[in-house]
């Protein structure tokens, strides 16, 4: 027994000592290696990085994968055609899940250990636990975000989707300056979206407002309520909501026969909405900021279409102005996040995906055009 | 004129609550408990409607009569298949409510598989002008729904009242035990009464899916102001639940001429606490307290 015991004893100091060689020459090896790659990696640091951070999986999936199709869409483009200043861009792009805290480790990863120079990506909920990371590691970041304190207390982001105000400053100029009506009736939908587009609107409408009416979302019925807003006849209403309560609305006003002109928002122009309307929900006006009878956006869609078998999204046309964008502030400022920022800052008259583009106050202006329903 | 306009809103909101209530009602005061499936009943005659219309491309009249008839046999398969089954191992009416419910969520859950969450719209009437009354503005489906509806109570009075199944079912309805005494099987009588309530519930259903669209989710809406109407008229009685219903239109579209329109349902459930609380049986409750003293 003793003796088999020895014997064990020092066949297992035999496998230790193999072992620990085996690990010492894997260490050796690894180190070697390691220190080609690194190298091999000086040769590849003509590449400049951009990071994406976008939800290509959960609800929001789509608007992920919209918005990398165009961004990469864009990246192909600038590399094809020679790239910033000689050199490539690569894009890593990594998966939000619509998750904050997804949204952390993707940008530790991209920052940290990709090492990327600039940052896009989309979603408030996933934007807003990034500011202060994006802020402390001086990260040029042009963002897809509708809140409305994105902007609040940073200094290298910027916005990059008009935001409601905008929309409404557009539409209230057109009712007011084209149309030349100035009595307006506002009827808006009782959730926080339909009360803030309510509140923007009166903030910024000159004419005189006659009535502010809510209605409900999950309304079927709205006729008595319009009895009342026919008395005040005004000459325009504006419709603050979307979804099919809206399209009932807008032909239940309609079947009461108002005739004012009726306006809303962009998402007054959904397909549910048309569909519950019917056809009277033609002659409805409202704002859109893309296009479709702009020459560049004939072509991004052409393209896109061509290159992905799928019709773009709104979102397509975002991401590819993303990367156009940050190209050209990395272009001017080589690198220099100051100088990266003050470029973009500044930026005016920029040939985009959708037209022309403008930053102010670190939102990208889109040019807005009033669109009529047929 | 606006006095005009507010009756006839109020009528066609009237006769829409009426349409589910009486055949809710009439389920009720027959088989003696609370069928709330029976707003899914409405709401899947009005997506079979859409899917014999709409995506099989039948004529009109044939979808609306193979509906009618689909809505009488969900009715019955609904008794069959789970109420009576229910009914054989005694159950009290609190588990045939919670059954109802459950039936509720099953049917709607089943629309959502077969048809999608997003609305759907029966694009058999285009939107028409309301034509006007001396200033007061109706469109040609509404004034055909409040038609209907009195069309259909004429025949359900008429049906209740003459023939002998409507005779049976309404000695049923008062005394169980007393009809089976004189040859009436409650059972027999019991499908009867949802072939005939879910009937009135395809009904129902066609007509508001021409007016309001479809959602998966409407048939608890049509239900709550149903039953709402049906307790303000008293329960167990179908004329009743009529009146109630065509009381609740009016007061929510009086109520929100003075009141912000946010105010509706608050007003109809207000309406509601009022009746439980002071007059449980409802409008036309008071015949019935009466033959039981």
């Amino acid at each position: 027994m003793r003796v088999e015991k020895n014997n064990q004893e020092k066949s297992m100091n035999k496998t230790t000592k193999i072992i620990s060689l085996l690990v010492c020459i894997g260490i050796l090896i690894t180190g070697i290696w390691l220190g080609t790659v690194k190298k091999s990696n000086k040769e590849e640091r003509e590449t400049i990085k951009i990071g994406a951070i976008f939800p290509l999986t959960g609800n929001a999936a789509k608007k992920g994968e919209y918005e990398s199709q165009g961004a990469l869409m864009a990246v192909e483009e600038i590399n094809s055609q020679g790239g910033i200043n000689g050199r490539k861009i690569e894009l890593l792009i990594e998966d939000s899940g619509t998750d904050p805290k997804k949204g952390i480790s993707a940008f530790r990863k991209l920052v940290e250990m990709d090492k990327v120079c600039c940052l896009i990506g989309a979603l408030s909920s996933v934007g807003m636990p990034l500011k202060g990371l994006i802020e402390k590691n001086k990260i040029p970041t042009i963002w897809v975000s509708g809140h409305p304190d994105f902007l609040t207390g940073t200094k290298y982001i910027f916005r990059n989707l008009p935001t409601s105000a905008q929309f409404v400053e557009a539409l209230s100029n057109f009712i007011y300056y084209q149309l030349k009506l100035s009595k307006i009736g506002i009827l808006y939908m009782n959730d926080d979206y339909g009360v803030s587009l309510k509140n923007e609107f009166k903030k910024i409408f000159p004419g005189t407002i006659l009535f502010e009416e809510r209605y409900d979302k999950d309304g079927k019925d709205f006729r008595t309520q319009l009895i009342k807003i026919k008395e005040k006849n005004p000459q325009v209403i504006f419709i603050g909501g979307y979804g099919t309560a809206t399209g009932i609305l807008i032909k239940q006003l309609r079947e009461m026969k108002v005739t004012a002109q009726l306006c809303g928002p962009i998402g007054i122009a959904q397909a549910d909405t048309k569909k519950t309307a019917g056809s009277a929900i033609k002659g409805v006006i409202y704002p859109e900021f893309i296009d479709d009878s702009k020459e560049e956006v004939k072509k991004f869609k052409e393209k896109y279409k061509a290159k992905y078998k799928q019709e773009p999204g709104v979102d397509s046309f975002l991401g590819y102005n993303s990367v156009k964008l940050l190209a050209y502030g990395i272009e001017k400022s080589d690198l220099n996040s100051e100088l990266i920022v003050e470029t973009l800052s500044n930026l005016k008259n920029f040939k985009s995906a959708t037209g022309m583009l403008n930053i102010k106050n670190k939102e990208v202006q889109y040019e807005i055009t009033i669109k009529k329903i047929e | 004129m606006i006095a005009l306009q507010l009756l006839i809103n109020s009528l066609i909101a009237g006769a829409i609550y009426s349409l589910v209530a009486s055949g809710f009602s009439l389920i009720y005061s027959v088989c003696k408990f609370v069928h709330f499936a029976h707003g899914a009943a409405v709401a899947f005659s009005a997506y079979f409607l859409y899917f014999l219309f709409s995506k099989l491309n039948l004529s009109f009249g044939f979808s609306v009569i193979l509906t009618i008839i689909f809505a009488s046999l969900l009715g019955y398969g609904m008794d069959f298949f789970i109420y009576k089954q229910f009914r054989k191992r005694k159950a009290s009416s609190a588990t045939l409510l919670i059954a109802s419910f459950a039936l509720l969520i099953f049917f709607e859950s089943l629309i959502l598989i077969l048809f999608g969450a997003d609305v759907k719209t029966i694009g058999f009437i285009k939107i028409a002008k309301g034509l006007e009354f001396f200033g007061a503005i109706i469109t040609p489906l509404q004034l055909f729904i409040i038609f209907t509806a009195f069309v259909l109570f004429g025949f359900l009075f008429f049906f209740m009242k003459k023939t002998k199944i409507g005779k049976a079912m309404r000695a049923v309805a008062d005394n169980k035990e007393m009809a089976e005494v004189v040859g009436i099987s409650s059972e027999r009588i019991y499908s009867l009464a949802f072939v005939v309530g879910s009937a009135i519930a395809g009904v129902a259903g066609i007509l508001v899916g021409l007016e309001q669209n479809l959602e998966p989710m409407m048939g608890t809406n049509l239900m709550i102001k149903g039953f709402t109407g049906a307790i303000i008229g008293g329960i167990g009685s179908v004329p009743g639940a009529i009146l109630g219903s065509f009381l609740l239109g009016f007061a929510e579209n009086f109520g929100i001429w003075f009141l912000p329109s946010g105010y509706k349902d608050a007003i109809a459930f207000i309406i509601l606490f009022i009746f439980l609380l002071f007059r449980p049986q409802g409008i036309l409750g008071i015949k019935k307290v009466m033959n039981e003293v």
